[in-house]
Protein backbone atom coordinates (compact mmCIF):
# COMPACT_ATOMS: atom_id res chain seq x y z
CA UNK A 1 0.00 0.00 0.00
CA UNK A 2 1.16 3.51 -0.72
CA UNK A 3 2.25 5.40 2.40
CA UNK A 4 -0.18 7.66 4.24
CA UNK A 5 1.37 10.94 3.12
CA UNK A 6 0.85 10.02 -0.50
CA UNK A 7 -2.70 8.81 0.05
CA UNK A 8 -4.07 12.09 1.29
CA UNK A 9 -2.48 13.86 -1.63
CA UNK A 10 -4.51 11.66 -3.94
CA UNK A 11 -7.81 13.19 -2.86
CA UNK A 12 -6.94 16.84 -2.52
CA UNK A 13 -9.32 19.77 -2.64
CA UNK A 14 -8.35 20.59 -6.20
CA UNK A 15 -6.17 18.88 -8.75
CA UNK A 16 -3.28 20.47 -10.59
CA UNK A 17 -2.03 18.83 -13.76
CA UNK A 18 0.95 17.45 -11.78
CA UNK A 19 -1.40 15.94 -9.23
CA UNK A 20 -3.51 14.31 -11.93
CA UNK A 21 -0.36 12.73 -13.33
CA UNK A 22 0.66 11.51 -9.88
CA UNK A 23 -2.79 9.98 -9.30
CA UNK A 24 -2.71 8.30 -12.69
CA UNK A 25 0.68 6.77 -11.95
CA UNK A 26 -0.29 5.53 -8.47
CA UNK A 27 -3.57 4.11 -9.71
CA UNK A 28 -1.95 2.17 -12.51
CA UNK A 29 0.22 0.43 -9.98
CA UNK A 30 -2.54 -0.42 -7.53
CA UNK A 31 -6.03 -1.61 -8.46
CA UNK A 32 -7.40 -1.45 -4.95
CA UNK A 33 -6.34 2.18 -4.75
CA UNK A 34 -8.19 2.86 -7.99
CA UNK A 35 -11.26 1.19 -6.57
CA UNK A 36 -10.98 3.09 -3.30
CA UNK A 37 -10.68 6.50 -4.92
CA UNK A 38 -13.47 5.73 -7.33
CA UNK A 39 -15.65 4.73 -4.40
CA UNK A 40 -14.98 7.96 -2.53
CA UNK A 41 -15.80 9.95 -5.62
CA UNK A 42 -19.00 8.01 -6.19
CA UNK A 43 -20.03 8.49 -2.58
CA UNK A 44 -19.43 12.21 -2.79
CA UNK A 45 -21.30 12.49 -6.08
CA UNK A 46 -24.29 10.63 -4.61
CA UNK A 47 -24.34 12.99 -1.64
CA UNK A 48 -24.22 15.95 -3.98
CA UNK A 49 -27.21 14.62 -5.88
CA UNK A 50 -29.16 14.26 -2.65
CA UNK A 51 -28.31 17.81 -1.64
CA UNK A 52 -29.38 19.16 -5.03
CA UNK A 53 -32.56 17.11 -5.27
CA UNK A 54 -33.90 17.63 -1.78
CA UNK A 55 -32.92 21.25 -1.34
CA UNK A 56 -34.46 21.74 -4.72
CA UNK A 57 -34.25 24.79 -6.95
CA UNK A 58 -34.68 27.10 -4.01
CA UNK A 59 -31.34 27.01 -2.23
CA UNK A 60 -32.11 30.32 -0.61
CA UNK A 61 -34.70 28.79 1.68
CA UNK A 62 -31.92 26.83 3.41
CA UNK A 63 -30.26 30.14 4.26
CA UNK A 64 -33.53 31.35 5.77
CA UNK A 65 -33.78 28.08 7.70
CA UNK A 66 -30.26 28.57 9.03
CA UNK A 67 -30.95 32.16 10.06
CA UNK A 68 -34.05 31.02 11.91
CA UNK A 69 -32.09 28.27 13.68
CA UNK A 70 -29.55 30.88 14.72
CA UNK A 71 -32.34 32.88 16.34
CA UNK A 72 -32.35 35.51 13.60
CA UNK A 73 -35.88 35.19 12.30
CA UNK A 74 -35.99 38.99 12.69
CA UNK A 75 -33.97 39.20 9.48
CA UNK A 76 -36.77 37.57 7.48
CA UNK A 77 -39.69 39.46 5.97
CA UNK A 78 -43.25 38.14 5.90
CA UNK A 79 -42.91 36.38 2.53
CA UNK A 80 -39.70 34.69 3.58
CA UNK A 81 -41.22 33.51 6.85
CA UNK A 82 -44.11 32.01 4.91
CA UNK A 83 -41.75 30.23 2.52
CA UNK A 84 -39.74 28.92 5.44
CA UNK A 85 -42.81 27.60 7.26
CA UNK A 86 -43.83 25.71 4.16
CA UNK A 87 -40.36 24.26 3.55
CA UNK A 88 -39.47 23.48 7.15
CA UNK A 89 -40.66 19.83 7.26
CA UNK A 90 -38.62 18.98 4.17
CA UNK A 91 -35.55 20.76 5.52
CA UNK A 92 -35.86 19.15 8.94
CA UNK A 93 -35.95 15.75 7.22
CA UNK A 94 -32.96 16.66 5.07
CA UNK A 95 -30.90 17.68 8.09
CA UNK A 96 -31.87 14.44 9.82
CA UNK A 97 -30.70 12.47 6.78
CA UNK A 98 -27.52 14.49 6.28
CA UNK A 99 -26.43 15.61 9.76
CA UNK A 100 -23.56 17.71 8.41
CA UNK A 101 -26.19 20.20 7.24
CA UNK A 102 -26.64 21.21 10.86
CA UNK A 103 -22.98 22.30 10.80
CA UNK A 104 -23.63 24.23 7.59
CA UNK A 105 -26.59 25.98 9.21
CA UNK A 106 -24.42 26.96 12.17
CA UNK A 107 -21.78 28.33 9.83
CA UNK A 108 -24.39 30.40 8.00
CA UNK A 109 -25.46 31.85 11.35
CA UNK A 110 -21.84 32.89 11.96
CA UNK A 111 -21.60 34.37 8.48
CA UNK A 112 -24.64 36.52 9.25
CA UNK A 113 -23.07 37.79 12.48
CA UNK A 114 -19.84 38.65 10.64
CA UNK A 115 -21.78 40.55 8.01
CA UNK A 116 -23.45 42.65 10.68
CA UNK A 117 -20.07 43.36 12.29
CA UNK A 118 -18.70 44.45 8.91
CA UNK A 119 -21.75 46.70 8.43
CA UNK A 120 -21.13 48.38 11.79
CA UNK A 121 -17.52 48.93 10.76
CA UNK A 122 -18.62 50.55 7.52
CA UNK A 123 -20.99 52.85 9.40
CA UNK A 124 -18.13 53.86 11.69
CA UNK A 125 -15.92 54.62 8.69
CA UNK A 126 -18.67 56.77 7.18
CA UNK A 127 -18.99 58.68 10.40
CA UNK A 128 -15.42 59.98 10.30
CA UNK A 129 -15.53 63.73 9.65
CA UNK A 130 -15.01 64.49 5.97
CA UNK A 131 -13.25 67.75 6.63
CA UNK A 132 -10.10 66.42 8.37
CA UNK A 133 -7.14 67.31 6.17
CA UNK A 134 -5.73 63.76 5.98
CA UNK A 135 -9.01 62.33 4.72
CA UNK A 136 -9.40 64.98 2.08
CA UNK A 137 -5.79 64.55 1.03
CA UNK A 138 -6.48 60.86 0.45
CA UNK A 139 -8.78 61.64 -2.41
CA UNK A 140 -6.70 64.13 -4.30
CA UNK A 141 -4.20 63.02 -6.91
CA UNK A 142 -0.99 65.07 -6.61
CA UNK A 143 -1.32 66.77 -9.97
CA UNK A 144 -4.88 67.85 -9.29
CA UNK A 145 -4.25 69.67 -6.09
CA UNK A 146 -4.80 73.03 -7.71
CA UNK A 147 -7.86 72.03 -9.70
CA UNK A 148 -9.48 70.14 -6.82
CA UNK A 149 -10.81 66.89 -8.34
CA UNK A 150 -14.49 66.65 -7.39
CA UNK A 151 -14.62 62.89 -6.88
CA UNK A 152 -12.07 60.51 -5.38
CA UNK A 153 -10.55 57.94 -7.75
CA UNK A 154 -12.34 55.03 -6.06
CA UNK A 155 -15.75 56.53 -6.80
CA UNK A 156 -14.95 56.94 -10.46
CA UNK A 157 -13.91 53.32 -10.68
CA UNK A 158 -17.05 52.22 -8.85
CA UNK A 159 -19.15 54.27 -11.26
CA UNK A 160 -17.41 52.79 -14.29
CA UNK A 161 -17.82 49.29 -12.91
CA UNK A 162 -21.44 50.00 -12.11
CA UNK A 163 -22.19 51.27 -15.59
CA UNK A 164 -20.82 48.03 -17.00
CA UNK A 165 -23.09 45.98 -14.77
CA UNK A 166 -26.12 48.14 -15.50
CA UNK A 167 -25.66 47.87 -19.26
CA UNK A 168 -25.88 44.13 -19.20
CA UNK A 169 -27.58 42.41 -16.33
CA UNK A 170 -25.43 39.35 -16.91
CA UNK A 171 -22.15 41.27 -17.03
CA UNK A 172 -19.58 40.37 -14.41
CA UNK A 173 -16.49 42.45 -13.84
CA UNK A 174 -13.73 39.92 -13.48
CA UNK A 175 -10.43 40.97 -12.04
CA UNK A 176 -8.24 37.95 -12.70
CA UNK A 177 -4.73 39.31 -12.96
CA UNK A 178 -5.94 42.84 -12.33
CA UNK A 179 -8.19 45.30 -14.06
CA UNK A 180 -6.38 48.60 -14.55
CA UNK A 181 -8.46 51.62 -15.27
CA UNK A 182 -6.95 55.02 -15.84
CA UNK A 183 -9.00 57.66 -14.12
CA UNK A 184 -6.81 60.69 -14.57
CA UNK A 185 -3.35 61.24 -15.89
CA UNK A 186 -1.66 60.96 -12.53
CA UNK A 187 -3.27 58.01 -10.77
CA UNK A 188 -3.91 54.49 -12.01
CA UNK A 189 -6.19 51.95 -10.36
CA UNK A 190 -5.71 48.22 -10.07
CA UNK A 191 -8.35 45.70 -9.05
CA UNK A 192 -7.72 42.15 -8.01
CA UNK A 193 -4.64 39.98 -7.62
CA UNK A 194 -1.47 41.11 -9.35
CA UNK A 195 1.99 42.56 -9.08
CA UNK A 196 2.27 46.31 -9.55
CA UNK A 197 5.63 47.94 -10.26
CA UNK A 198 5.91 51.53 -9.19
CA UNK A 199 8.52 54.05 -10.28
CA UNK A 200 11.86 53.66 -8.52
CA UNK A 201 11.75 49.89 -8.06
CA UNK A 202 8.97 49.55 -5.49
CA UNK A 203 6.72 46.52 -6.00
CA UNK A 204 3.26 45.85 -4.58
CA UNK A 205 1.74 42.36 -4.63
CA UNK A 206 -2.04 42.67 -4.34
CA UNK A 207 -4.44 39.87 -3.37
CA UNK A 208 -7.76 39.06 -5.05
CA UNK A 209 -10.56 41.45 -4.16
CA UNK A 210 -8.12 44.28 -3.46
CA UNK A 211 -8.27 47.80 -4.80
CA UNK A 212 -5.09 49.89 -5.23
CA UNK A 213 -4.72 53.44 -6.57
CA UNK A 214 -1.14 54.43 -7.41
CA UNK A 215 0.81 57.08 -9.33
CA UNK A 216 1.45 56.28 -12.98
CA UNK A 217 5.02 54.92 -13.10
CA UNK A 218 5.41 56.39 -16.59
CA UNK A 219 5.26 59.91 -15.27
CA UNK A 220 8.69 61.34 -14.71
CA UNK A 221 7.72 63.70 -11.93
CA UNK A 222 5.67 62.48 -9.01
CA UNK A 223 5.14 64.97 -6.25
CA UNK A 224 4.76 62.38 -3.56
CA UNK A 225 5.08 58.57 -3.37
CA UNK A 226 1.60 57.65 -2.21
CA UNK A 227 -0.87 54.84 -2.86
CA UNK A 228 -4.38 54.10 -1.62
CA UNK A 229 -5.23 50.58 -0.56
CA UNK A 230 -8.48 48.83 0.25
CA UNK A 231 -7.64 45.18 0.68
CA UNK A 232 -4.55 43.05 1.25
CA UNK A 233 -1.12 43.68 -0.27
CA UNK A 234 2.54 42.95 0.33
CA UNK A 235 4.94 45.84 -0.20
CA UNK A 236 8.65 45.92 -1.07
CA UNK A 237 9.49 49.61 -1.08
CA UNK A 238 12.69 50.86 -2.68
CA UNK A 239 14.73 53.23 -0.56
CA UNK A 240 14.97 56.57 -2.35
CA UNK A 241 15.35 58.81 0.66
CA UNK A 242 11.79 60.00 0.17
CA UNK A 243 8.82 58.91 2.28
CA UNK A 244 6.35 56.38 0.80
CA UNK A 245 2.78 56.39 2.07
CA UNK A 246 -0.06 53.88 1.97
CA UNK A 247 -3.53 55.11 2.83
CA UNK A 248 -6.28 52.72 3.85
CA UNK A 249 -9.79 53.48 5.10
CA UNK A 250 -8.55 53.67 8.69
CA UNK A 251 -4.84 54.48 8.63
CA UNK A 252 -1.88 56.06 6.88
CA UNK A 253 1.33 53.99 6.82
CA UNK A 254 4.54 55.99 6.16
CA UNK A 255 7.74 54.20 5.28
CA UNK A 256 11.29 54.61 4.05
CA UNK A 257 12.55 51.65 1.98
CA UNK A 258 11.04 48.68 3.69
CA UNK A 259 9.16 45.37 3.35
CA UNK A 260 5.73 44.95 4.95
CA UNK A 261 2.22 43.57 4.53
CA UNK A 262 -1.10 45.34 4.99
CA UNK A 263 -4.54 43.86 5.36
CA UNK A 264 -7.37 46.36 5.28
CA UNK A 265 -11.10 46.70 4.91
CA UNK A 266 -13.67 49.26 5.97
CA UNK A 267 -13.48 48.20 9.61
CA UNK A 268 -9.77 47.93 10.31
CA UNK A 269 -6.19 47.92 9.02
CA UNK A 270 -3.45 45.49 10.10
CA UNK A 271 0.19 46.28 9.34
CA UNK A 272 3.00 43.71 9.69
CA UNK A 273 6.60 44.85 9.24
CA UNK A 274 9.32 42.54 7.92
CA UNK A 275 12.27 44.93 7.65
CA UNK A 276 12.90 48.66 7.68
CA UNK A 277 10.72 51.07 9.67
CA UNK A 278 7.15 52.23 9.35
CA UNK A 279 5.08 54.89 11.07
CA UNK A 280 1.39 54.06 11.25
CA UNK A 281 -1.03 56.93 11.86
CA UNK A 282 -4.74 56.35 12.44
CA UNK A 283 -7.23 58.56 10.63
CA UNK A 284 -8.91 59.08 13.97
CA UNK A 285 -5.67 60.24 15.58
CA UNK A 286 -2.68 58.58 17.25
CA UNK A 287 0.40 57.02 15.70
CA UNK A 288 2.87 54.22 16.41
CA UNK A 289 6.22 53.17 14.97
CA UNK A 290 6.78 49.52 14.10
CA UNK A 291 10.05 47.67 14.43
CA UNK A 292 10.81 44.66 12.18
CA UNK A 293 8.79 41.62 13.26
CA UNK A 294 6.03 43.73 14.77
CA UNK A 295 2.37 44.18 13.94
CA UNK A 296 -0.31 46.73 14.79
CA UNK A 297 -4.03 46.87 14.11
CA UNK A 298 -6.06 50.05 13.65
CA UNK A 299 -9.81 49.76 14.00
CA UNK A 300 -11.71 52.48 12.16
CA UNK A 301 -12.28 55.36 14.53
CA UNK A 302 -9.60 54.23 16.97
CA UNK A 303 -5.91 54.82 17.60
CA UNK A 304 -3.38 52.16 16.55
CA UNK A 305 -2.89 49.22 18.92
CA UNK A 306 0.47 49.01 20.72
CA UNK A 307 2.83 47.13 18.39
CA UNK A 308 3.28 43.47 19.26
CA UNK A 309 5.89 40.96 18.17
CA UNK A 310 4.49 38.32 15.85
CA UNK A 311 5.65 35.10 14.23
CA UNK A 312 6.31 36.56 10.78
CA UNK A 313 5.75 33.44 8.67
CA UNK A 314 2.36 32.86 10.33
CA UNK A 315 1.34 36.52 10.33
CA UNK A 316 2.05 36.90 6.62
CA UNK A 317 0.77 33.53 5.46
CA UNK A 318 -2.17 35.30 3.76
CA UNK A 319 0.15 36.93 1.23
CA UNK A 320 1.02 33.62 -0.41
CA UNK A 321 4.63 34.35 0.44
CA UNK A 322 6.75 32.46 2.94
CA UNK A 323 8.39 35.31 4.84
CA UNK A 324 11.29 34.29 7.04
CA UNK A 325 13.41 36.63 9.11
CA UNK A 326 16.03 34.97 11.22
CA UNK A 327 13.70 31.99 11.41
CA UNK A 328 15.15 28.71 12.72
CA UNK A 329 15.53 26.27 9.83
CA UNK A 330 13.25 23.66 11.40
CA UNK A 331 10.42 26.19 11.80
CA UNK A 332 10.84 27.37 8.23
CA UNK A 333 10.79 23.86 6.82
CA UNK A 334 7.82 22.92 9.03
CA UNK A 335 5.87 25.83 7.59
CA UNK A 336 6.67 24.88 4.02
CA UNK A 337 5.81 21.25 4.76
CA UNK A 338 2.47 22.15 6.34
CA UNK A 339 1.58 24.32 3.39
CA UNK A 340 2.39 21.71 0.78
CA UNK A 341 1.39 18.60 2.70
CA UNK A 342 4.78 17.03 2.00
CA UNK A 343 7.30 16.30 4.79
CA UNK A 344 10.53 18.30 4.68
CA UNK A 345 13.51 17.67 6.94
CA UNK A 346 16.91 19.25 7.51
CA UNK A 347 20.06 17.22 7.92
CA UNK A 348 21.70 17.45 11.36
CA UNK A 349 24.55 19.38 9.74
CA UNK A 350 22.18 22.34 9.30
CA UNK A 351 20.94 22.36 12.91
CA UNK A 352 20.88 25.83 14.39
CA UNK A 353 20.88 27.56 11.00
CA UNK A 354 18.49 30.45 10.45
CA UNK A 355 16.70 31.52 7.33
CA UNK A 356 16.01 35.05 6.13
CA UNK A 357 14.20 35.76 2.91
CA UNK A 358 10.85 36.04 1.19
CA UNK A 359 9.81 33.09 -0.96
CA UNK A 360 6.85 32.70 -3.26
CA UNK A 361 5.06 29.81 -1.56
CA UNK A 362 2.78 29.27 -4.54
CA UNK A 363 5.74 27.98 -6.57
CA UNK A 364 6.39 24.21 -6.52
CA UNK A 365 7.92 23.11 -3.24
CA UNK A 366 11.08 21.85 -4.87
CA UNK A 367 11.72 25.28 -6.36
CA UNK A 368 11.21 27.07 -3.06
CA UNK A 369 13.49 24.63 -1.25
CA UNK A 370 16.09 25.09 -3.95
CA UNK A 371 16.08 28.83 -3.41
CA UNK A 372 16.22 28.41 0.35
CA UNK A 373 19.11 25.94 0.12
CA UNK A 374 21.44 28.26 -1.79
CA UNK A 375 22.54 30.59 1.06
CA UNK A 376 22.85 27.55 3.34
CA UNK A 377 25.21 25.83 0.96
CA UNK A 378 22.83 22.87 1.02
CA UNK A 379 21.31 20.58 -1.59
CA UNK A 380 17.72 19.37 -1.89
CA UNK A 381 17.11 15.62 -1.97
CA UNK A 382 13.83 13.94 -2.72
CA UNK A 383 12.78 10.50 -1.57
CA UNK A 384 9.55 8.55 -1.03
CA UNK A 385 9.07 10.32 2.28
CA UNK A 386 9.41 13.88 1.07
CA UNK A 387 12.37 16.22 0.93
CA UNK A 388 15.60 16.57 2.87
CA UNK A 389 17.99 19.49 2.91
CA UNK A 390 21.58 18.35 3.38
CA UNK B 1 -23.90 58.25 5.66
CA UNK B 2 -24.09 56.25 2.47
CA UNK B 3 -25.62 53.15 4.06
CA UNK B 4 -28.33 55.09 5.88
CA UNK B 5 -32.08 54.75 5.43
CA UNK B 6 -32.09 58.31 4.11
CA UNK B 7 -29.68 57.43 1.31
CA UNK B 8 -31.77 54.38 0.49
CA UNK B 9 -34.94 56.48 0.29
CA UNK B 10 -33.29 58.99 -2.01
CA UNK B 11 -31.91 56.21 -4.18
CA UNK B 12 -35.34 54.60 -4.39
CA UNK B 13 -36.78 57.94 -5.45
CA UNK B 14 -34.39 58.12 -8.39
CA UNK B 15 -31.49 60.10 -6.97
CA UNK B 16 -28.60 58.70 -9.04
CA UNK B 17 -25.86 60.05 -6.78
CA UNK B 18 -27.48 58.55 -3.72
CA UNK B 19 -27.67 55.21 -5.49
CA UNK B 20 -24.01 55.43 -6.49
CA UNK B 21 -22.92 56.34 -2.99
CA UNK B 22 -24.94 53.44 -1.62
CA UNK B 23 -23.50 50.89 -4.04
CA UNK B 24 -19.97 52.18 -3.57
CA UNK B 25 -20.18 51.81 0.21
CA UNK B 26 -21.66 48.37 -0.25
CA UNK B 27 -18.94 47.39 -2.69
CA UNK B 28 -16.20 48.23 -0.20
CA UNK B 29 -17.95 46.36 2.57
CA UNK B 30 -18.66 43.31 0.42
CA UNK B 31 -15.13 43.09 -0.90
CA UNK B 32 -13.68 42.80 2.58
CA UNK B 33 -16.47 40.49 3.74
CA UNK B 34 -16.12 37.97 0.91
CA UNK B 35 -12.34 38.04 1.21
CA UNK B 36 -12.66 37.05 4.86
CA UNK B 37 -15.21 34.35 4.02
CA UNK B 38 -13.68 32.54 1.08
CA UNK B 39 -10.09 33.75 1.10
CA UNK B 40 -8.23 35.82 -1.44
CA UNK B 41 -9.60 34.07 -4.50
CA UNK B 42 -10.55 35.40 -7.89
CA UNK B 43 -14.21 34.59 -7.32
CA UNK B 44 -14.39 37.35 -4.70
CA UNK B 45 -14.95 39.92 -7.43
CA UNK B 46 -17.76 37.83 -8.92
CA UNK B 47 -19.49 37.50 -5.57
CA UNK B 48 -19.23 41.25 -5.02
CA UNK B 49 -20.73 42.10 -8.40
CA UNK B 50 -23.53 39.54 -8.12
CA UNK B 51 -24.51 40.75 -4.68
CA UNK B 52 -24.52 44.37 -5.88
CA UNK B 53 -26.73 43.27 -8.73
CA UNK B 54 -29.22 41.67 -6.32
CA UNK B 55 -29.31 44.84 -4.25
CA UNK B 56 -29.63 47.06 -7.31
CA UNK B 57 -32.50 44.97 -8.67
CA UNK B 58 -34.21 44.60 -5.33
CA UNK B 59 -33.89 48.19 -4.17
CA UNK B 60 -37.19 49.27 -5.69
CA UNK B 61 -39.09 46.49 -3.91
CA UNK B 62 -37.60 47.24 -0.52
CA UNK B 63 -40.61 48.53 1.39
CA UNK B 64 -38.76 49.68 4.45
CA UNK B 65 -35.47 51.53 3.77
CA UNK B 66 -34.29 50.58 7.27
CA UNK B 67 -34.21 46.99 6.08
CA UNK B 68 -31.34 47.47 3.64
CA UNK B 69 -28.88 45.77 5.96
CA UNK B 70 -31.06 42.65 6.28
CA UNK B 71 -31.60 42.60 2.53
CA UNK B 72 -27.91 42.97 1.70
CA UNK B 73 -27.00 40.40 4.35
CA UNK B 74 -29.25 37.76 2.84
CA UNK B 75 -28.05 38.59 -0.68
CA UNK B 76 -24.43 38.12 0.46
CA UNK B 77 -25.24 34.84 2.22
CA UNK B 78 -27.00 33.49 -0.89
CA UNK B 79 -23.92 34.27 -2.96
CA UNK B 80 -21.63 32.53 -0.47
CA UNK B 81 -23.83 29.42 -0.57
CA UNK B 82 -23.90 29.50 -4.36
CA UNK B 83 -20.13 29.70 -4.29
CA UNK B 84 -19.78 26.61 -2.13
CA UNK B 85 -22.41 24.68 -4.07
CA UNK B 86 -20.36 25.07 -7.22
CA UNK B 87 -22.05 27.83 -9.17
CA UNK B 88 -18.76 29.61 -9.74
CA UNK B 89 -16.61 26.66 -10.63
CA UNK B 90 -17.38 23.00 -11.09
CA UNK B 91 -15.88 20.53 -8.67
CA UNK B 92 -13.31 18.31 -10.31
CA UNK B 93 -14.09 14.65 -9.97
CA UNK B 94 -11.03 12.47 -9.66
CA UNK B 95 -12.48 10.01 -12.10
CA UNK B 96 -13.16 12.01 -15.14
CA UNK B 97 -12.63 10.08 -18.37
CA UNK B 98 -8.94 10.75 -18.70
CA UNK B 99 -7.81 8.71 -15.73
CA UNK B 100 -9.11 5.14 -15.48
CA UNK B 101 -8.93 3.65 -19.01
CA UNK B 102 -5.13 3.49 -18.90
CA UNK B 103 -5.20 1.17 -15.91
CA UNK B 104 -5.18 -2.49 -16.93
CA UNK B 105 -7.24 -3.23 -13.83
CA UNK B 106 -10.02 -0.84 -14.74
CA UNK B 107 -13.46 -2.43 -14.69
CA UNK B 108 -15.49 -2.81 -17.87
CA UNK B 109 -17.48 0.26 -18.86
CA UNK B 110 -20.82 0.59 -17.15
CA UNK B 111 -19.78 -1.09 -13.90
CA UNK B 112 -21.04 1.25 -11.19
CA UNK B 113 -19.88 1.64 -7.63
CA UNK B 114 -22.76 1.34 -5.20
CA UNK B 115 -22.33 4.67 -3.45
CA UNK B 116 -24.87 3.94 -0.73
CA UNK B 117 -23.01 0.78 0.26
CA UNK B 118 -19.72 2.67 0.33
CA UNK B 119 -21.21 5.28 2.67
CA UNK B 120 -22.73 2.61 4.89
CA UNK B 121 -19.33 1.01 5.47
CA UNK B 122 -17.78 4.25 6.72
CA UNK B 123 -17.81 5.54 10.31
CA UNK B 124 -20.13 8.48 11.17
CA UNK B 125 -17.32 11.03 11.32
CA UNK B 126 -16.10 10.14 7.85
CA UNK B 127 -19.65 10.43 6.53
CA UNK B 128 -19.91 13.97 7.90
CA UNK B 129 -16.66 14.87 6.17
CA UNK B 130 -17.92 13.50 2.86
CA UNK B 131 -21.22 15.36 3.27
CA UNK B 132 -19.39 18.63 3.79
CA UNK B 133 -17.07 17.90 0.87
CA UNK B 134 -20.14 17.25 -1.28
CA UNK B 135 -21.55 20.59 -0.16
CA UNK B 136 -18.40 22.25 -1.46
CA UNK B 137 -16.24 23.01 1.57
CA UNK B 138 -12.49 22.54 1.62
CA UNK B 139 -10.66 20.48 4.25
CA UNK B 140 -9.59 23.63 6.08
CA UNK B 141 -13.20 24.83 6.33
CA UNK B 142 -14.51 21.39 7.29
CA UNK B 143 -11.99 21.28 10.13
CA UNK B 144 -13.22 24.64 11.37
CA UNK B 145 -16.87 23.56 11.21
CA UNK B 146 -16.30 20.28 13.01
CA UNK B 147 -13.98 21.89 15.53
CA UNK B 148 -10.80 20.01 14.81
CA UNK B 149 -7.62 20.32 12.78
CA UNK B 150 -7.18 19.95 9.05
CA UNK B 151 -4.76 17.10 9.72
CA UNK B 152 -7.44 15.22 11.69
CA UNK B 153 -9.95 15.64 8.86
CA UNK B 154 -7.49 14.34 6.31
CA UNK B 155 -6.83 11.40 8.62
CA UNK B 156 -10.56 10.61 8.50
CA UNK B 157 -10.39 10.55 4.72
CA UNK B 158 -7.28 8.38 4.72
CA UNK B 159 -8.92 5.90 7.07
CA UNK B 160 -12.05 5.82 4.95
CA UNK B 161 -9.98 5.14 1.86
CA UNK B 162 -8.02 2.43 3.67
CA UNK B 163 -11.21 0.83 4.94
CA UNK B 164 -12.73 0.67 1.47
CA UNK B 165 -9.53 -0.75 0.08
CA UNK B 166 -9.12 -3.39 2.80
CA UNK B 167 -12.69 -4.58 2.38
CA UNK B 168 -12.21 -4.66 -1.37
CA UNK B 169 -9.04 -6.74 -1.05
CA UNK B 170 -10.64 -9.20 1.36
CA UNK B 171 -13.66 -9.66 -0.87
CA UNK B 172 -11.52 -9.91 -3.97
CA UNK B 173 -9.83 -12.89 -2.36
CA UNK B 174 -13.21 -14.44 -1.56
CA UNK B 175 -15.23 -13.79 -4.69
CA UNK B 176 -12.69 -13.00 -7.38
CA UNK B 177 -11.45 -9.62 -8.57
CA UNK B 178 -13.61 -9.41 -11.66
CA UNK B 179 -16.85 -9.77 -9.77
CA UNK B 180 -15.73 -7.30 -7.13
CA UNK B 181 -14.80 -4.60 -9.59
CA UNK B 182 -18.10 -5.12 -11.34
CA UNK B 183 -19.74 -4.03 -8.10
CA UNK B 184 -21.37 -7.24 -7.12
CA UNK B 185 -19.00 -8.39 -4.41
CA UNK B 186 -20.06 -6.39 -1.38
CA UNK B 187 -22.94 -7.73 0.61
Amino acid sequence: MADLATLVDLWPDALSPDERAAVRAAVQADASLAHGLRSLDAAEAALRLRLDADAGEDRSVFVLYALDRAGRADLLDADELARLTEARPVLDALVAALPALALVATRIGREAAEFEAAWQGALAADALPASTPSRQRAFEAPSDRSSRAPRPPQRRVARALWRTVALSSLALVIAVGGLIVQRDRAMLEAEGAGLVALAGGTTVRTMAGTHLAYPDPERTTVLRRRVQLNGDAFFDVAHTGEAFEVETPSATVSVLGTVFGIRSDAARTEVTLVEGAVDVAARAGGAVRLAPGQQTTIATGAAPATPSDVDLPAALDWSGLAVFRDTPIDDALARLAARSGTPVRADARLAGQRVTGTFDASRPLEEVLGALAVPLGATVERDADGYTLR
Amino acid sequence: MSLSAETVRRAQQGDARAREALLESLQNLLRGYFRRRIGGRDEVDDLVQNTLLRVHQGLGDLKDPERLQAFALKAALYEVQDFYRGRYSSRESLYDPDIPPESPEAPPDGAAIDAERVLAMLPERAQRVLELRAYGYRYEEIAEMIGTTEAAIKMQVKRALDRIRSLALVLAALVGTGALLAGRGIR
